[in-house]
């Protein structure tokens, strides 16, 4: 189950470029390209595992002046949603 | 947000999106319409250079790198090349003639290099026409075990060929291989000049008949397909102000470093062994030039009665006609064809 203390990283079989305020997310497993917002491009910039979601939802609140409630459900609807999507995956602190 | 709205403001924006690279001209085979310019004399780019390049090139946040050739695999820095490119985060295509890609080879492009996918060339559907055509006999045998082979390591690999008068009457049979196979088959109706604009391969350039046949056989086909999901360089064009991303979303380099528009329009805009992509990228008056002529390109196929199945391409409009906004009479027969079947249809 994914929480605020999960860790999260991009999966290795993943492409990605941020392309202006968004980001293309190339899944090499299964043949799949996705456009993220900017909130989520950034998400995938800084998942490198070694931080917390809750860690990163205080760092996106900062760099996106958010409410901090809302930026971390953001943030974790999408983690879940990367990972569903095989682009991220939850690794072990 | 899709995919083709990324596409259409790399072609307006001047992003760089996608790079072909010709790693080198050497080749293992020794096909009788290869496009490249045997002949070109340059000094090879170094590793150190590719080094270099590809970090520029990931800086500029370039998503696609297809490493091209001759067959680059002959290239003796393919694997160091290649293994950069996956680390440095690059979509990476291999377009090889698939002559090689067996045994360690083949695990080693896998495990070393992780390409997307994999395209090679099939050239007919017997021996007798793909080995006719790469002039090495039992290429057509070796391509068919290859291909197995790297479908049994877990590889994407698709099937490119262009039609021509040697193989157009084996188009059916050479879609049963690739059926049989799970592979994708993708015809190029164009057979084009080489690259120093010797027409010799269009001495096997396709039939009126030929070219008939196929597109009866791929209207027949997609009739009662289910629609795949489209490769990007498969994409529809975006609606942009450009007919094309050549010199505004992709560019092509040859082994010696010089930098062109595309692979297909061969006017050279700088050389790498000069200045860096970046400056290239931002500041040459060629590449302005360029993009100027794709807009103005666009204008043409738009006024043109079969403008849009002409499948216009400025860098060969260029080669067969000294304009790249001049559409060649081939292009214009073509569609005569292809609105001829549309039209009975």
């Amino acid at each position: 189950m994914i929480t605020l203390s999960s860790r999260l990283a991009v999966a290795p079989h993943v492409r990605f470029r941020r392309f202006e305020d968004e980001g293309v997310v190339v899944n090499q497993k299964a043949a799949e390209a996705l456009v993220l917002n900017e909130v989520g491009t950034r998400l995938v910039e800084v998942a490198d595992g070694s931080r917390t979601l809750q860690q990163l939802a205080d760092l996106l609140g900062d760099e996106f002046d958010a409410d901090a409630d809302t930026i971390a459900r953001d943030v974790l609807r999408f983690a879940g949603e990367l990972v569903d999507a095989g682009v991220a995956q939850l690794v072990d602190s | 947000m899709s995919l083709d709205r990324i596409n259409a403001r790399s072609w307006s924006h001047n992003r760089l999106f996608s790079v072909l690279i010709e790693l080198t001209y050497r080749c293992n085979l020794d096909c009788f319409f290869c496009y490249n310019d045997l002949g070109l004399k340059g000094t090879p780019l170094t590793f150190a250079q590719y080094d270099a390049f590809l970090r520029d090139l990931a800086s500029m946040h370039v998503m696609n790198v297809a490493l091209s050739g001759g067959e680059p695999l002959a290239h003796p820095d393919f694997f160091r090349i290649g293994a950069l490119a996956r680390e440095l985060g690059f979509v990476v295509r291999v377009k090889s003639n698939g002559h090689a890609l067996h045994g360690a080879l083949a695990k080693r492009l896998r495990d070393e290099v992780d390409p997307f996918v994999v395209e090679v060339s099939l050239h007919g559907a017997t021996a007798a026409t793909h080995d006719r055509q790469t002039r090495v006999p039992g290429s057509f045998d070796r391509l068919l075990a290859n291909l197995r082979e790297l479908l049994d390591l877990g590889m994407r690999v698709k099937v490119n060929s262009t039609l021509t008068r040697w193989n157009e009457g084996e188009t059916a049979a050479m879609y049963a291989i690739t059926d049989a196979l799970g592979l994708p088959l993708r015809f190029d109706l164009q057979v084009t000049p080489r690259d120093n604009g010797d027409k010799e391969p269009l001495d096997i350039a396709p039939t009126a008949d030929g070219i008939r046949n196929l597109l009866k056989i791929e209207t027949e086909r997609y009739a009662s397909f289910t629609p795949r999901p489209a490769a990007d360089d498969e994409l529809p064009p975006p609606a942009t102000d450009k007919h094309c991303g050549a010199g505004s979303s992709g560019i092509a380099i040859d082994p010696y470093g010089n930098v062109y528009p595309c692979v297909q329009w061969r006017r050279p805009v700088a050389s790498l062994h000069e200045k860096s992509i970046r400056e290239i990228w931002g500041f040459s008056p060629v590449l302005d030039e360029i993009r100027q002529e794709t807009v103005l390109a666009r204008d043409v196929v738009a006024a043109h009665p079969r403008g849009a199945l002409l499948n216009f391409c400025p860098g060969l409009a260029e080669v067969l006609t000294g304009s790249a906004t001049t559409v060649p009479e081939e292009l214009e027969s073509r569609a005569e064809i292809v609105a001829a079947l549309t039209a009975e249809k």
